[in-house]
C-alpha cells in the first residue's frame, strides 16, 4: 500500500485540510501583515517574507463566506509549480502548528459535503480518524480563479466543480 | 498654489504617498497636478459619490474621498482629510482627499499584484518594498475607475 508525508493544517476550530510534506516550507508566528485595499475579502493582506510579498489567503474565510481574519497568531507559507513552470509562494493562516502524518491510499474518502466549497480547492481526500482532510489544490488556491464575489456556500454542488 | 512637479528632478522621480484612515496608496508625481486645501471644496456641489468640486485657475474638478478600513467611496469628507490632490494623467481629471501626503524615493522593483488578490479593474496596480513594509502603487486612471465604479454598478442595477 503507497504511503506519502503530508502536513495536517488547522485552517480554523472545525475545518482541517492536508497538504504534501514537501510543500510547507515556513511558518511565521504572529506575522506583520499588511493590508491591501481593494482585493477580495478572503484574500485581503501580504506578507513579506524572503525579499518576496507572499499573498495570505484565508480559505476557512473562503469556504465560510467570511471576511480574512486581521491578524492570524501563525502563517504557513507554501510552495509551488505554476503552470509556467516557476515557483511561487503563497501563505494560508493557522490556528495551531501542522501535524505530520503519513497518508495510505486505504485512507482515500470522498471530500466534505459542508462546506461545499472543498470541491474546488481540494485534489483529493484522506480520513483521519473519523474526520475527513481534504488535500489542497495550492496552484488552484493561489491562481486567482477563486470566485470573488459568489458566496461558496450558495453553490449547488454541481456548479462547485470546476470547469 | 505651487505645481508640485515644478519643484523636482526629473532625474530622481519620485512618489507620493497619500495617507488614508488605514491605507497608504502611492502615485506618481508625474500624475499629480496641484495641492490644494480641502477648505477650497465647494461641498454644495456634492453628490455621491463625488465629495464636492474645486475650482483652480478657471477649470472645475470633481472631489473624490475615500475613507476607512475598505477604502470606501464617500460623499462625506472626514475632518482629518485636510488636503487635496488635483490628479491628472492627460486622459482622467480627478481630485482626491486624503490625511496628508509625503514624497518618497522608492526601489524601482515592483511586484505585480498577485494573482488570488487581483480583481478586474483593481485599484492597486503594483507592490513596492519600502524599509521594512509593503506600498501599493496605484495610477490616476485606476483611482477614476474606482471612485466611479459604485456609481456605474448602481446605473447598470438600480
Amino acid at each position: 500500500m503507497a504511503e506519502a508525508p503530508a502536513w495536517l493544517l488547522t485552517l480554523d476550530a472545525e475545518l482541517r485540510a492536508a497538504v504534501g510534506e514537501r510543500e510547507m516550507i515556513h511558518l511565521v508566528q504572529a506575522p506583520a501583515l499588511f493590508a491591501i485595499p481593494d482585493t477580495p475579502p478572503y484574500c485581503r493582506h501580504v506578507l513579506l517574507w524572503q525579499d518576496e510579498i507572499v499573498p495570505v489567503l484565508d480559505l476557512a474565510a473562503w469556504l465560510r463566506g467570511d471576511r480574512a481574519a486581521a491578524k492570524p497568531p501563525l502563517v504557513g507559507i507554501f510552495a509551488y509549480q505554476t503552470p509556467t513552470a516557476t515557483i511561487a509562494y503563497g501563505a494560508l493562516p493557522l490556528l495551531a502548528a501542522p501535524a505530520r502524518r503519513r497518508v495510505s491510499d486505504d485512507q482515500a474518502c470522498a471530500l466534505p459535503e459542508q462546506p461545499p466549497g472543498w470541491a474546488r480547492v481540494a485534489l483529493s481526500c484522506f480520513r483521519e480518524g473519523d474526520r475527513p482532510v481534504p488535500i489542497l489544490d495550492l496552484p488552484y488556491l493561489f491562481s486567482g480563479a477563486l470566485p470573488h464575489d459568489i458566496h461558496p456556500l450558495a453553490e449547488t454542488k454541481q456548479g462547485a466543480i470546476r470547469q | 498654489m505651487a505645481r508640485i512637479s515644478e519643484r523636482m528632478s526629473a532625474e530622481n522621480p519620485l512618489w507620493v504617498a497619500l495617507d488614508f484612515d488605514d491605507h497608504r496608496l502611492l502615485l506618481s508625481q508625474h500624475e499629480i497636478r496641484s495641492l490644494e486645501s480641502v477648505l477650497d471644496v465647494r461641498r454644495q456641489d456634492a453628490v455621491p459619490p463625488i465629495a464636492g468640486t474645486i475650482t483652480v485657475a478657471g477649470e472645475t474638478w470633481p472631489v473624490y474621498c475615500l475613507s476607512g478600513e475598505e477604502l470606501v467611496v464617500t460623499a462625506d469628507i472626514p475632518s482629518h482629510h485636510r488636503v487635496c490632490l488635483l490628479l491628472d494623467d492627460g486622459r482622467h481629471r480627478l481630485a482626491i482627499v486624503c490625511g496628508q501626503i509625503e514624497m518618497l524615493a522608492l526601489s524601482p522593483r515592483r511586484y505585480p499584484l498577485p494573482a488570488c488578490l487581483a480583481k478586474p479593474a483593481a485599484l492597486i496596480e503594483a507592490l513596492v518594498v519600502h524599509g521594512e513594509t509593503v506600498a501599493c502603487l496605484t495610477t490616476t486612471a485606476r483611482l477614476a475607475a474606482f471612485c466611479q465604479r459604485d456609481t456605474a454598478w448602481g446605473e447598470e442595477n438600480g
